[in-house]
């Protein structure tokens, strides 16, 4: 790049990020820590992942006053939802597809603070006394992130978790916080270095990633970019902004949550639950049984946990297992401790609990009667 | 070694009302049997035959806790049955290497396997298992 090119960009970059320090409002964090603001700023005109998903869900345009609008125009965001399809239809806007969450539930969730460090990138630093400023902006890239990968899993036939059992993961993990990281977990999903590999096990994940890189669906855009960057050249998990940086790093962690999510279902989970899930194929509870299922093989108990609890579970009928996991199922106590086989699922049911103090009414009350479902808004 | 299966005795012992004398009985022979299992002499030649009837015999031990439990009236799950089921998928990686070819690939799957059953803390099994699979894979 020649020199004067390269003294505009990094003069509209300050000036950026001067006007995005000024204009401010975190939902959690700082106003001076603007690391992650300026990670979204860059991503917006430099990534083609971004791109293709602000593309996909018309981010930043009228259209998305449809799933409560955050980081559009405040005159639209104040329309109601039927305005807003009006309006873009007037305005000859084809609609974006619903995100997956009301955004009010991310940023219920984003209040949540942990011990933790957190990482800024690009450099990588870990810091526990730093607090990064995240925006509305931020927060619904990421729900759009996870509706676009989503959408793609289930259009490639992938197993999917139902994004109310997703949003009890996230919850717990981070909070819909990119930069945390912990000191085996990265990012969003606190992924572990053995998840990583996992998704790149030709065994394994790697079935699910090459699907996604050899996508020619729409939905798929984004992750296909992402897909195949990665199985020319894996990224490492020692390298955090991989996994953290907005732009890429953050989106490979949302990818790779979907794809272990998919894997553990089809090598750990479902292959213990054969029968059953040809019994009860139709029962009304058998998405959710999967869905807690497949979430605590997620968790830090191991696969072995999870899949033992599958065995165990396997022999009750569907309102019987859903009420039997809900309570925790322990082994025989060794030095004073039982291993719990749900431990993961029940952390994330004390976790929503916290999130309906942080919400406003009405939303506040669907929570506090049927929880994370209340989020969901497809 | 001792120590441990006394311990465990002694748990087994205390552990939950719930929980029928025969349950109690069958985890306290499969958990003598698991650390026989862990501390057995075998190489990549007689693995098959040592590990794989071993194992079998644990499965069998958990098939017969369910068979108790299925007979009882509220759907009981016991903590001996919820042990069980979790210490078989733990060393099931040592199981399906003494099955295989133990090949490169085998001993790569078995090693993935093992550390995705312990993603975040080890403890005395897992190093166990890791030298028991070292065994047949160096």
């Amino acid at each position: 790049m020649k020199l004067h090119s390269q003294i505009a960009l990094s003069i509209a970059f300050l000036l950026s990020s001067t006007i995005a320090h000024a204009q401010l409002a975190c939902v959690s964090g700082k106003s001076s820590h603007t690391n992650m603001v300026l990670q979204m700023h860059n991503a917006k005109s430099a990534s083609a992942i971004t791109e293709a998903i602000y593309k996909q869900y018309k981010l930043g345009t009228s259209t998305q006053a449809q799933a409560g609008c955050v980081g559009c125009s405040a005159s639209v965001a104040k329309r109601p939802d039927g305005i807003a399809q009006v309006a873009s239809a007037i305005e000859g806007i084809p609609q974006a597809p619903k995100l997956l969450f009301n955004p009010q539930c991310l940023q219920g969730s984003n209040n949540f603070e942990a011990e933790v460090g957190q990482v800024s990138c690009p450099s990588g630093q870990r810091s526990k006394s730093t607090n990064l400023c995240q925006t509305e902006e931020i927060l619904n890239y990421q729900n759009a992130t996870i509706s676009s990968f989503i959408s793609c899993s289930k259009k490639l036939g992938l197993p999917t978790i139902s994004p109310s059992v997703l949003y009890g993961i996230y919850s717990l993990e981070s909070g819909f916080k990119p930069q945390y990281s912990s000191r085996n977990g990265l990012g969003m999903g606190q992924l572990t270095n053995i998840f990583v590999q996992d998704v790149h096990q030709k065994w394994r994940g790697g079935e699910n990633l090459r699907k996604m890189a050899q996508s020619d669906l729409q939905e798929c855009s984004a992750a296909k970019i992402l897909a195949q960057k990665d199985l020319k050249s894996k990224p490492r998990h020692s390298n955090s902004c991989s996994f953290i940086q907005i732009g890429e790093g953050m989106e490979r962690n949302i990818l790779y949550t979907m794809i272990g999510l998919a894997t553990s279902w089809e090598k750990d989970i479902s292959p213990k639950m054969n029968s059953y899930l040809t019994k009860y194929a139709n029962h009304p509870s058998i998405e959710e049984i999967k869905s807690l299922l497949m979430a605590n093989a997620y968790g830090s108990g191991g696969r072995a946990a999870a899949r033992a609890l599958a065995n165990r579970l396997s022999g009750l009928p569907p309102e019987k297992l859903l009420a039997t996991i809900k309570k925790p199922i322990s082994g025989v106590p060794m030095r004073g401790r039982a291993r719990t086989l749900n431990g993961y699922t029940l952390k994330i049911a004390t976790r929503q609990k916290d999130i309906a103090s942080k919400l406003k009414e009405p939303l506040k009350s669907a929570f506090e009667k049927e929880g994370a479902k209340a989020c969901v808004t497809q | 070694m001792r120590y441990s299966i006394i311990l465990t005795a002694l748990l087994a012992s205390v552990s939950y009302a719930t929980t029928p004398k025969e349950v109690a009985g069958i985890y306290l022979n499969f958990e003598t049997k698991k650390l026989e299992l862990l501390k057995a002499d075998f190489d990549k030649k007689t693995a098959k035959d040592k590990v794989v009837p071993a194992y079998q015999a644990l499965e069998k031990a958990l098939a017969d806790v369910k068979n108790i439990e299925s007979k009882s009236k509220d759907d009981l799950l016991t903590a001996e049955g919820n042990q069980m089921a979790y210490d078989l998928e733990i060393l099931a990686p040592i199981k399906d290497l003494a099955a295989g070819l133990m090949s490169k690939e085998d001993c790569d799957k078995a090693r993935h396997e093992h550390a995705l059953n312990f993603p975040v803390v080890e403890d005395e099994d897992s190093t166990a298992i890791a030298k028991a699979i070292d065994k047949l894979c160096n």
